[in-house]
């Protein structure tokens, strides 16, 4: 391993912004406003001035509600989308403006695992095929008997019985299926995994097999992760370090002992309490209020405004900086930072 | 009397080569009123119950054998004619997916309209009233204007509210809930659940919730039944099921979620996947993955038999029972 490198952190995110157009012709955005032909461009604001950093060998979990940008953060990371504004770095090199043919050698580093087991696997490859197409790319050298004993050993590693390789993704169940889609990714020795939302559409039982697999290689070959999930009582398990977005931006980001221990953003807070737990008899979160503003038109202000309990009238115009607090975790809230939050 | 009256339902698939049985003489019974949770791994036959209660099932389905009674008639010999009166009706089902209930090309308004002058004498504009007296019971802001709106341009928790609105439009007697909140976040989970829970204890309406969240369960129901391979194979009161389950497989379950294991170490996952319909063993379906299956176990069916207050369908329980209180106590 590079030595030299370590003193580099592994991904550094500097003030990232990804904005969608919406109107993609030119005659869709021509508006009439008080008598006068205007061009407006809607778009959506999807990631917001985005900054952290990542250490290696930590698992990062990405958290909040469908839409708030999540999966946004994970292609940007994986250059399969380009940033609006902002910077990338991955082990002090900064990629977000390298051209895709310089992101090729990045590629063997950092492996992404998508959402949906059926759409991360080829249906018309048997696993075999899917399986050695990156062990070939990955190791140009390796003969045909080697490129099979390597194939073997992965689908081994993942509970995968080997005598079932020339079979067809669909002949495999859900869970067999994000195994073989993280033994894929993990064959070519990775050492930045994305994985967005890899156990969502599981069972428990198998949410368990993959999260074993993931934790597996994380101890054993000290894996770097980004994993993005709704479920907190993975995050919990899985996590070393939470970030918690909401429309795009970061609202609180702390170790993940502490943010579970003291959440402190009004936003952090309703989610927790929004979990269901084992021992409930019923629910007793902390209800939101008002309806969940969209990326198109961005509220003003914080962007949890409109749904918060605490917010007054600077919370309306200013949008809070994520703020050091005395723990050590990152707080975006003018409510926190002027101390007017009863814990 | 119970509300509905389900006994020995079995329900099989006409496949191509073979028939192949997703219900196995299934039995329970619901009171008035009474909330029920059916857990389960993917393919256990949660939805297939839902289908069959709403007789829904249709071709390459079927029910084999078997009554569902509801309030003293039997479901299962209705004609499609009897049956409309009740469905949507008297009994409703919100959908695993949200589109099935939606018609995406009409409005929200058109739709509800609809559903309730299908089955009363309504004027449009009464229709009308009811839909948003209804939409604003799940909280739906504005619910004049959402009428005139199209299902795709509402977020996805709006769309779910007005769905469970669409459900309780004639005042069913019986909800059945598959999956209702896989697709939303927990914020909007838990409002939703909240809900449903506010409802059905004010109208007295009885809930069948199908979900593979426990907690879930735990929050939303008195009563749970586990499925395992189009069997129940552990049936009580929800709070007993979680704090003290005795079937092997249902401590499977509860074991495996990530709260039961210390962060970052090794989940207690169950062993192996559950069997596709063509291939459910004989004996107890789950003997392959149990880690307490013996003899017996691989070659005769356990029944589902009352132990303590719960019932399970499992030879060993006793067994294990004694050796876990004997744990306990050493
Ligand atoms: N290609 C695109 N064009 C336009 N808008 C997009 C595009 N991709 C994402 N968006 C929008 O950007 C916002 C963030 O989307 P993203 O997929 O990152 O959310 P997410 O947090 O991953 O949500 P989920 O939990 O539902 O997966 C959303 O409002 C989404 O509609
Ligand atoms: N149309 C069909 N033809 C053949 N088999 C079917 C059909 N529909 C369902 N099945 C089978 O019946 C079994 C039970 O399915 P069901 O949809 O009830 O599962 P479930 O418990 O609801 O699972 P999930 O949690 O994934 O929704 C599964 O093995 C499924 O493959
Ligand atoms: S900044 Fe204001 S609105 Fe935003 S979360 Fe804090 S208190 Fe609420
Ligand atoms: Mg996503
Ligand atoms: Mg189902």
């Amino acid at each position: 391993m590079k030595d030299m490198a370590s003193d580099h952190k592994i991904l550094e995110l500097k003030n990232l912004e990804k904005r969608f157009e919406l109107d993609k012709g030119f005659l869709e955005t021509l508006k009439l406003r008080g008598g006068r032909l205007v061009r407006e461009k809607r778009e959506v604001h999807a990631v917001n001035n985005v900054s952290l950093s990542m250490e290696r060998g930590e698992a990062l979990c990405v958290v909040g509600e469908s839409g708030c940008g999540k999966s946004t953060v994970a292609r940007l990371v994986a250059g399969l989308l380009e940033p609006s504004a902002g910077e990338i770095h991955y082990d002090g090199e900064r990629i977000d403006n390298k051209s895709r043919h310089e992101m090729l050698g990045l590629r063997k580093k950092m492996q992404m695992i998508f959402q949906n087991p059926y759409a991360s696997l080829n249906p018309r490859m048997t696993i075999q095929q899917a399986l050695e197409e990156p062990v070939r790319y990955h190791n140009p050298g390796l003969g045909r008997s080697g490129v099979k004993d390597k194939v073997e050993a992965v689908m081994k590693s993942v509970g995968v019985d080997p005598s079932w390789a020339a079979r067809y993704p669909h002949e495999f169940s859900g869970g067999q299926r994000q195994r073989i889609a993280i033994a894929r990714a993990l064959t070519v020795d990775p050492e930045f995994v994305i994985a967005d939302e890899p156990i969502s559409a599981l069972d428990v039982s198998i949410q368990a097999q993959v999260l074993n697999l993931m934790l597996e290689a994380k101890d054993e070959r000290g894996l770097t992760y980004m994993f993005i999930t709704h479920d907190l009582s993975v995050v919990q398990h899985f996590g070393t370090r939470v970030v918690v977005l909401y429309l795009g931006s970061i609202c609180e980001l702390a170790d993940t002992a502490t943010l579970f221990e003291s959440p402190k953003h009004p936003y952090t807070k309703a989610l927790l309490s929004a979990v269901p737990q084992l021992q409930d008899d019923k629910p007793s979160h902390i209800r939101l209020k008002g309806e969940i503003p969209t990326p198109i038109n961005l509220p003003t202000g914080c962007p949890f405004h409109s749904r918060c309990a605490f917010a007054d009238k600077r919370c309306m115009v200013e949008k809070p900086r994520p703020m050091q607090q005395p723990d050590g975790s990152l707080v975006a809230c003018h409510a926190v930072e002027e101390d007017r939050l009863d814990t | 009397m119970s509300l509905l009256s389900v006994r020995d339902l079995s329900v099989k698939f006409a496949m191509r080569d073979q028939t192949v049985t997703a219900l196995n003489h299934i039995s329970f019974d619901l009171a008035k009123g009474e909330r029920l949770g059916i857990v389960g791994e993917s393919g256990a036959g949660k939805s297939i119950t839902g289908f069959a209660l709403m007789n829904l099932l249709s071709r390459p389905g079927f029910i084999d054998s078997g009554s569902i009674h509801f309030e003293g008639e039997d479901i299962v010999q209705m004609s499609e004619a009897q049956m409309r009166t009740i469905r949507g009706n008297r009994m409703a089902m919100i959908f695993q997916d949200p589109m099935v209930t939606l018609n995406p090309v009409l409005t929200i308004g058109q739709q509800m309209v609809e559903t309730l002058q299908a089955h009363r004498k309504l004027s449009k504009a009464e229709a009308e009233q009811i839909a948003i007296v209804k939409l604003r019971e799940v909280y739906i802001p504005s619910p004049e204007e959402r009428l005139g709106q199209y299902p795709h341009e509402l977020s996805g928790g709006m769309r779910q509210r007005i769905i469970i609105a669409i459900a309780l439009l004639l005042d069913p007697e019986l909800i059945i809930a598959d999956e209702p909140t896989t697709a939303l976040d927990v914020t909007i989970q838990a409002d939703i659940m909240e809900l449903l829970l506010e409802l059905c204890q004010s109208n007295k309406v009885g809930l069948i919730l199908i979900t593979h969240d426990l907690g879930v369960v735990s929050q939303m129901t008195e009563r749970t039944l586990v499925m395992y391979a189009g069997r129940i194979i552990e049936a009580g009161r929800t709070r007993e099921i979680i704090n003290d389950p005795q079937h092997p497989y249902t401590q499977g379950l509860i074991n495996a979620l990530p709260q039961q294991t210390l962060p970052g170490q090794r989940l207690k996952q169950i062993p192996g996947n559950m069997p596709g319909l063509d291939a459910v063993p004989v004996g107890c379906p789950f003997a392959p993955r149990c880690q307490f299956a013996v003899d017996h176990c691989r070659t005769t069916l356990p029944e589902l038999v009352r132990y303590g207050d719960v019932e399970v369908a499992c030879h060993e329980v006793n067994r294990l029972h004694e050796t876990r209180t004997e744990d306990q106590s050493a």
